[in-house]
């Protein structure tokens, strides 16, 4: 999908052991793909993709600080921040942030950070 | 408009083209949309191919997978496009939004067209930060990438990623008008 929601998060930890410490954060499994590169999870309608990422520093994105991301591609035309991929990528990040995981950041559309991030 | 070698066909088969197909000048293609309903932008960019001879597809989304955008002549296609101006507090796209939108694209699809019309997207941004995804993709690779096409306001580029760093002739010398 051309728009996404973009969760990106950071650990020392292999993908697939990350992935099972997000699905006892969350309380969803996060399914391997075949090639062994993502994990797929899906929670009340969403669908969103586990994997180390490969993207730039932008201004007031600095993404390289982070492994990985979890990313929600979203549907339609309107505030990306206001769709249910940002409303359920915001709860995981807490999750994942009360569960004692490091800094995070959610992007909208890798352009801008969410303006409505879980506090630190 | 700038656009690359005007041709006296719209695209075709060649050795940096991804197409198979081969359309006439002049011809046109059709548009499907039965599979799943298109973003504004998706619908921009099936458009403009559709009108450039392609029989363009949107796609189902599939279950647990990533799925490109749209398919044209068999060729599938990733669509990244930019916010408004507006939804991005009057900053327009920088280049390294740009590439970041390129490498994001390169699992998804053989074609991907950065759509950038109102994110005030400059050619001169389009091409650094095209140049930016190149040197990314020296680092992490090209995936299934083998053509990029930044379309702007009044631009329309078009980059063969899998041959060399350089921008190629413009695929489309003529740009249906799409209304806003």
């Amino acid at each position: 999908m051309s728009r996404s929601v973009d969760l990106f998060l950071d650990s020392d930890q292999p993908l697939d052991r990350f992935a099972s410490h997000l699905a006892q954060v969350t309380g969803r499994p996060f399914v391997p793909s075949p090639e062994g590169a993502r994990c797929c999870v899906r929670d009340r309608g969403v669908t969103a993709y586990l994997s180390e990422h490969d993207f730039l520093d932008e201004e007031d994105l600095p993404l390289s600080q982070f492994r990985y991301v979890l990313s929600a591609p979203a549907s339609g035309t309107g505030d990306l921040d206001a769709t249910p991929e940002a409303a359920w990528l915001r709860e995981v990040n807490s999750a994942f942030r009360q569960a004692g995981g490091s800094a995070s950041l959610l992007v909208l559309d890798l352009e801008r950070p969410s303006a409505r991030q879980v506090a630190p | 408009m700038t656009a690359g070698t005007a041709s006296p066909t719209a695209h075709g088969p060649g050795r940096a083209s991804p197409w198979p197909c081969h359309h006439p000048a002049g011809s046109t293609g059709r548009y499907d949309e039965s599979a799943r309903r298109a973003s504004h932008s998706e619908l921009a960019v099936a458009l403009l191919l559709a009108a450039e001879g392609h029989e363009v597809k949107t796609l189902p989304e599939a279950r647990g997978v990533p799925t490109p955008d749209l398919v044209a002549c068999g060729v599938p296609v990733e669509v990244k496009a930019f916010s408004t101006l507006g939804q991005r507090d009057g900053r327009p796209a920088s280049a390294r939004q740009v590439a970041n939108k390129v490498i994001d694209a390169r699992r998804q699809g053989a074609v991907a067209v950065i759509w950038g019309p109102g994110s005030g997207l400059t050619e001169t941004v389009a091409r650094a930060g095209y140049s930016l995804s190149c040197r990314r993709a020296a680092e992490v690779g090209w995936g299934q990438l083998q053509a990029v096409r930044v379309v702007g306001d009044t631009f329309d580029l078009s980059f063969a990623p899998s041959r060399e760093v350089r921008p190629v002739a413009n695929a489309s010398a003529r740009r249906p008008r799409l209304s806003a």
